[in-house]
Formats: structure tokens, C-alpha cells, sequence
């Protein structure tokens, strides 16, 4: 069954035909998630909570991309996560520093073992960059560069113009570029020519 | 002129940093295209910034796609939720629905109650203030529409309370009417000559006009007065003919009240058909204080004491369906 098919479905309340598109979309939130709130735990509880609301709001999805409206309830589910550790700032500091760098990513078989942890290294370095960044240019980012969204995607999920979404890219990546510049150490040598 | 062309300059440099972004991203206009690459031409800096912006663009693209620790997949049951979910979802519009109605018939409510108090503020209570010493004169039924029975009292037995039908049409005697004398014609129906003596009723009986009271057929008059429940000041004259119907003449379409004046003996003389029974009221006829309201009068009277109480309500249960209904859609929101 394509997608549309998937969603008229899983609209009627067919939970078995929302799952699929579950799986076809899993990684994809969780990334996104991940990359927003540099915690596996945390990153799954938002994306397990955006699966649940996102088959609850489903009769209210109006058509379009289906991608640009799950993601924007999965950013949702993000934005949330972040505000709830704001609100308890402690608890989640320390959550967070006694974090082990630990991504398990998805193994490439084209790639050997060295790339593999040069790219895991990358990963941990950029992901410092983007957790300095202000939420919204780190989810834009996020969202354009790693996940290789359109503006008018970008647009939709985050709900804002295209203005904003290249003014938020525009100064998300240059800080990124700022904070990798100061940090070239921490980049592997590959890599790390980088800026003038 | 060198510092406006510096700024210039400057402001061409500003604008192609910000634009770099984008311009990595072919989302620049051909115009805007055009003049960043004559720019960079010409500035390093930019060719730098650039380049070092094209290199962390690809090292974001290099990241690692992490693996979810876990299925997300839904438990089939979710179903059963959807379908609360969407009995949730039509509770909420009836929700909003009651809601409205509810703030509708306060709105309504509350200016009835408005109107009521000021626009239409008491009008018949005066009226009954200033019949002192009204007469009444009961003639002998015309067949006219006009014509208004009174119902005095029933003659039966002792105990037995008089009782008064009044209808809602009727309407109060707008001006008193002068003169002491009243003249009472009464058509004793079948039960011949027959020579009745009003009894003074405990005073504050209702009297309405086109109030047709039917005795149960009775020829015998009765020998006490009936009880009257709740009597203030009006008398009523008990006329125990069966079939009384007497009219009131000087306010033809009007409710009269009897003055609560002490009949000592009036005299209501029934003859066949044609009798005229002339009542006098002998007895002082103090002011009348309003004691008595017409039907409609009452119910106004009801509605304006039931109406605050009926605000109240209506303002706690439009409130509570408020309060409900912006819960609901605050959760329904956050899902």
C-alpha cells in the first residue's frame, strides 16, 4: 500500500496500517530528535510520544507532506523535552554529563571500520557545536543539513517563512563554523582544515 | 566621499556574508547571485567565509544517522484509544455547542431581566392604590364579551374555601370608579326568585374579572361565610345563587377589586331575569392598599423574583462550560 493509502487508513483508526508508516519513518524522527536533544533516552520518549499524538491528530491532517507534518510533531515533542529541562535544570545537567558518548549509528557496510569511528568522532564534535546552538537555528540545521530537508519543508515543520528559515540557517551554520574553527581539535584530522 | 564608498563596500561585505548561507543552497535570486559573485571576485574574506561554510555544510552531511534504540511501533489497542479519541472529539463540538447556548440564554436572560426592571417598571401596582371606594354595579349579564362574572365564594359547606378563577386576560380597572353605590344584577339562573345576602368575605379574597365561577347548583344559601384563604383587605360578596354571573359595569374589561370595606348588609336581590340587586357599601372605603395583583401581574412578580436566581445558574453553568470546554482544547492541543 503506498503512503496516502497508509494514511487514509491509519486515519479511519487502523493502527496496523499508521505502524508501517512508523516504520518508514522511525529513523527519520528519532534523528531528528537525537540530534535536537543529544540524549537516547529523551530522543525516544519524544519520538514515542510524537508517533502517539501524530496517530491521534491524524484526522486532523489536511493533506500535504506527511513527512513536513510528522516531523513538525516530533519537533513539537522536542521543543517540549527542551522546555521541560529548562524548567528543571539540575537534574538534567547531570543527565547529560554523565551521558556516554554513546550513538549507536547505523552500520554502513561500504565502510570500514576506521571511517566508521572517524565519523562516529565527527558525529560527537558536531553534535557539541549544534547543542551551543539556540533551538531553533539547531533544529533548522538539523533539519536542512542533516536531514537534508527543503526550505519550504524547513518552512512547514518549524511553521515559520522562508525568510526566517534561511536567516536561522544562515546563522546557525556560521556559528557552527565558528565553534568548529575554535575546536579543530576535537575534529578528526581528516577533517579538519576548516575555515581560513 | 571615500568613507560612503567604504560603508558602501562594507554594506556590500554585510550582505554577502548573510547571503552566503543561501547562496550555498542556490536559493538567491539570479540578481542576488549576480552581485555576490562580483563581490566575492573581490573579497577574500568572503571567499573564505565560503569556503569554510561549504566545509561545515559537509561535515553536518557526514554525521552519523543514529539507531533508534528501539521499535516506535503502536500497540494495535491504540485503535480502541483512536476511536475514544475521536467519541472525545465529538464530545468537545457538543461541548462548544452547549457552551454557546448556554451564554446565548444568559444574554438573553439578563436583558428579559433588564427590560423588566427598567423599561417596563411596575406598571399596575399604582392603580390599585387609588380604588378607594370603588362601586360596583353587577347588572344582568349581557351577552355581551364584556361581560365579567364574578365568582364570590362557594355556598357550600362550611370549611369550604372560596375560591377565585381568574384568567390571565384580565386587566386591571384603570381608574377607580366614583360614587358609593353599587348596583349588583344578578340572574339567578333557574333557581327562581330568591334573595340573597351577600356575606362578607374575610377580607383579601381575589376578585378577578372575567372570572367565571360555577357553584355547584345550590339553592340553599349558604349559612356561615366561606373561609377565604389569605385575606388582607378586599371583601367579596358571597352570593351562593348557583350560576351567578354578575358584571361589573364601570370598567367594562376590567378586573375590580371589592373595596375591603365592611358590607354591613348589602343586599343583593336576585329575581328572575330581570332583578336588580342594589348593594350599597355603606361602610367608609379607606385607601386599598395593592394587596391584590391580577394573574398576570403575579406571574410577572414571579418571573422578577425566579429571574436573579435564574441568572446565577445560567452564569455558573455557562462559566463551568466554558472552563471545561478551554480544558478540552488546551489538551487537545498539546496532543
Amino acid at each position: 500500500m503506498d503512503e496516502e493509502g497508509l494514511i487514509a487508513a491509519a486515519r479511519r483508526g487502523d493502527a496496523q496500517a499508521f505502524n508501517k508508516l512508523i516504520l518508514a519513518y522511525q529513523t527519520l524522527a528519532y534523528n531528528v530528535a537525537y540530534r535536537t536533544l543529544h540524549d537516547p533516552d529523551d530522543a525516544a520518549d519524544a519520538t514515542q510520544k510524537a508517533f502517539i499524538s501524530a496517530f491521534r491528530a491524524l484526522p486532523g491532517f489536511r493533506g500535504g507532506s506527511f513527512k513536513a507534518w510528522l516531523l513538525r510533531i516530533v519537533t513539537n515533542a522536542c521543543y517540549d523535552e527542551l522546555r521541560r529541562r529548562k524548567r528543571r535544570p539540575a537534574s538534567s545537567l547531570d543527565d547529560l554529563a554523565l551521558e556516554p558518548d554513546y550513538s549507536p549509528v547505523l552500520v554502513d557496510e561500504a565502510e570500514s571500520p576506521e571511517e566508521r569511528v572517524m565519523r562516529q568522532a565527527l558525529g560527537h564534535t558536531i553534535q557539541s557545536g549544534l547543542d551551543d546552538l539556540p533551538d531553533h537555528q539547531r533544529v533548522t540545521l538539523i533539519l536542512s543539513d542533516i536531514q537534508g530537508l527543503s526550505y519550504e519543508e524547513i518552512a512547514e515543520v518549524t511553521g515559520v517563512s522562508l525568510g526566517t528559515v534561511k536567516s536561522r540557517l544562515s546563522r546557525g551554520r556560521s556559528r557552527l563554523r565558528e565553534y568548529l574553527q575554535q575546536n579543530q581539535e576535537l575534529l578528526p584530522r581528516p577533517y579538519r582544515p576548516i575555515g581560513k | 566621499m571615500l568613507d560612503s564608498l567604504r560603508r558602501w563596500v562594507r554594506t556590500e561585505h554585510e550582505l554577502c556574508q548573510e547571503d552566503l548561507s543561501a547562496y550555498l543552497d542556490g536559493q538567491l535570486t539570479s540578481r542576488e547571485t549576480g552581485r555576490i559573485e562580483r563581490h566575492l571576485e573581490t573579497c577574500a574574506e568572503c571567499r573564505a567565509e565560503l569556503e569554510a561554510l561549504r566545509h561545515t555544510v559537509g561535515l553536518l552531511r557526514m554525521v552519523p544517522e543514529a539507531r533508534p534504540p528501539r521499535s516506535f511501533l503502536l500497540p494495535v489497542s491504540e485503535t480502541a484509544q483512536q476511536r475514544g479519541e475521536q467519541r472525545l472529539h465529538f464530545a468537545y463540538a457538543t461541548l462548544r455547542l452547549a457552551t454557546t447556548v448556554a451564554t446565548a440564554l444568559l444574554v438573553l436572560v439578563v436583558s428579559g431581566d433588564a427590560l423588566l426592571r427598567y423599561a417596563l417598571p411596575r406598571p399596575a401596582a399604582p392603580i390599585w392604590e387609588v380604588q378607594a371606594a370603588p362601586t360596583m354595579v353587577l347588572e344582568q349579564p349581557a351577552a355581551s364579551d364584556e361581560e365579567t362574572a364574578v365568582k364570590l365564594g362557594e355556598p357550600a359547606a362550611a370549611g369550604q374555601e372560596a375560591t377565585v378563577e381568574s384568567q390571565p386576560q384580565a386587566v386591571v380597572a384603570s381608574a377607580p370608579t366614583p360614587g358609593a353605590a353599587s348596583e349588583v344584577a344578578i340572574e339567578p339562573g333557574d333557581s327562581g326568585e330568591m334573595q340573597s345576602e351577600p356575606t362578607p368575605l374575610p377580607p383579601g379574597t381575589n376578585l378577578a374579572v372575567r372570572t367565571v365561577t360555577r357553584p355547584p347548583h345550590t339553592s340553599a344559601l349558604p349559612a356561615a361565610p366561606p373561609s377565604v384563604p389569605t385575606a388582607e383587605s378586599a371583601q367579596v360578596f358571597a352570593t351562593p345563587t348557583p350560576e351567578l354571573q354578575s358584571t361589573v359595569t364601570p370598567p367594562p374589561p376590567t378586573a375590580t377589586r371589592v373595596p375591603p370595606t365592611a358590607l354591613p348588609e348589602p343586599t343583593a336581590t336576585a329575581v328572575p331575569r330581570t332583578a336588580t340587586v342594589a348593594m350599597r357599601e355603606t361602610a367608609p372605603a379607606p385607601a386599598v392598599e395593592a394587596v391584590e395583583r391580577p394573574p398576570r401581574q403575579g406571574l410577572l412578580e414571579v418571573i422578577r423574583s425566579v429571574l436573579p436566581l435564574l441568572e446565577l445558574v445560567l452564569a455558573t453553568v455557562a462559566l463551568v462550560l466554558l472552563g471545561v470546554t478551554l480544558w478540552m482544547r488546551r489538551r487537545q492541543r498539546a496532543t
